[in-house]
């Protein structure tokens, strides 16, 4: 194989090569350095935009916009065909795909609320919310858009996540996962970091200010979040599990185990 | 999901995109409330909803700057420094670091910056490639020519920390 386009490897990167190709160029990446020092300068520049361009202040007026487009709405202007239309639906039920993915949360997060087990609280928490019912959303930066959206009934594909505290971090750890699955995590303030734990497997994701978005979790994936943030929220396929703000720690979906150390989720999507 | 579920999920991109590509609140807010108007006459696939919405966005954003004859201007557009003495330095420092992303940004073409921030925004090559009008196998080395373009403009301007 002659040294990979930056194209190629940018596309490798952002998780848009197909799985032969993406094969194909590890292999290759493997055993020439020129082409691994040009991945890691590419992710460097990606990196580097990215935090440019989270440095322009964006405040997005969603309440005053939503209230505005209510009143235009209400107004009758324009006069609306039915929404969301039949193709919408199809699409919806053709977009559903058959997998599961287990979320591990570890008892020890439950540090972050002095004296509380998981299973009290959570159990409290999700009482309190209702179950699927969750609390307003934090105010945490904007992700890119979720992979899919969540139904019930259906089974397929299992990965496992762990939410460890170590070392004053709250981590998420990929254990085992589905090739599909995709994690974001966004947080309010402080900067996570993230690394493989794979010795020999390159990690593809994407970050920014605030969010970090896995887009390969294969080889499996350590994210530390600052124990100190303020807000945060956990994602796994567009399903939000877990989110901190003011008021503490939530979890935002019902549990099918809970241990006392570890509650565990399924997330369908 | 119906509308106003999808109008709270991809408001915040979309209006972000816009504020970043015209450097004007206002103008951003205009635009994305006037493309999620012409969405509730166009009912779509949800597979269709986020590449459409931006499309009809980016075409607004060229309508208004036609109208306005001021398309540099759109970009520029960003709140005038004050004087330093007025100002704490890391406010001086943060506002020059924003006036030097802006430039960056305005020193590519519209093509490139819409690359960079429909990157930025998450969406994936294919759906870039319908909004831009380029062949999807080309998005990649599209926007590696874009990044480094626009790093190069940035860090001669001595932002990088």
């Amino acid at each position: 194989m002659t040294h990979a386009e930056n194209g190629t490897l940018l596309s490798y990167l952002d998780g848009e090569l197909a799985g032969p190709q993406a094969r194909t160029l590890e292999g290759h990446l493997a055993s020439c350095g020129a082409c691994r020092e040009d991945l890691e300068g590419l992710r460097g520049l990606a990196a580097e935009v990215s935090r440019a361009l989270g440095l322009i202040p964006v405040e997005v007026p969603l309440a005053e916009a939503r209230a505005r487009f209510a009143r235009e709405r209400a107004a009758g202007n324009p006069p609306e065909p039915a929404w969301p239309a039949r193709p919408w639906r199809f699409a919806t039920a053709g977009l559903l795909k058959a997998a599961a993915i287990v979320l591990l949360v570890a008892g020890a997060v439950s540090a972050a609320i002095p004296g509380s087990p998981v299973r009290r609280w959570a159990v409290a928490l999700l009482l309190r919310a209702g179950v699927g019912d969750a609390p307003a959303p934090v105010q945490v930066a904007e992700p890119p858009a979720p992979a899919t959206s969540g139904t019930a009934g259906q089974t397929g594909a299992v990965s496992t996540f762990g939410l460890p505290v170590q070392g004053g971090q709250v981590r998420v750890s990929v254990r085992a996962a589905d090739p599909e699955a995709r994690i974001v995590v966004r947080q309010v303030d402080g900067e996570g970091g993230i690394h493989s734990t794979s010795p020999t497997e390159i990690l593809r994701y994407r970050t920014g200010p605030g969010w970090v978005d896995v887009l390969d979790v294969r080889s499996g994936v350590v994210i530390e979040i600052p124990k100190t943030l303020r807000g945060a929220t956990i994602e796994v396929n567009g399903q939000v599990f877990w989110k901190k703000d003011v008021d503490g720690l939530h979890i935002l979906q019902p549990t099918v185990q809970d241990s006392g150390d570890e509650s565990v989720f399924r997330a369908r999507s | 999901m119906d509308f106003d579920d999808l109008f709270q999920g991809l408001y915040p991109s979309l209006y972000r995109y816009l504020h970043r590509l015209t450097g004007d609140a206002d103008a951003a807010e205009d635009i994305a409330q006037e493309a999620f108007v012409r969405l509730l006459r166009q009912p779509l696939p949800e597979s269709e909803v986020r590449p459409w919405l931006f499309t009809v966005a980016m075409n607004l954003v060229r309508d208004r700057a036609r109208k306005l004859d001021r398309r540099q201007r759109l970009l520029s557009a960003a709140p005038p420094l004050v004087s330093a003495m007025s100002r704490p330095d890391e406010d001086v420092e943060r506002m020059e670091r924003v006036a030097s992303v802006r430039s960056a940004l305005e020193s590519l073409s519209e093509r490139d910056r819409q690359l960079l921030l429909m990157r930025e925004e998450g969406f994936k090559y294919e759906e870039i490639a319908n909004v831009i009008g380029v062949a999807p196998a080309s998005v990649g080395t599209l926007i590696a020519r874009a990044l480094r373009r626009f790093v190069e403009v940035y860090r001669a301007r001595g932002s990088v920390e």
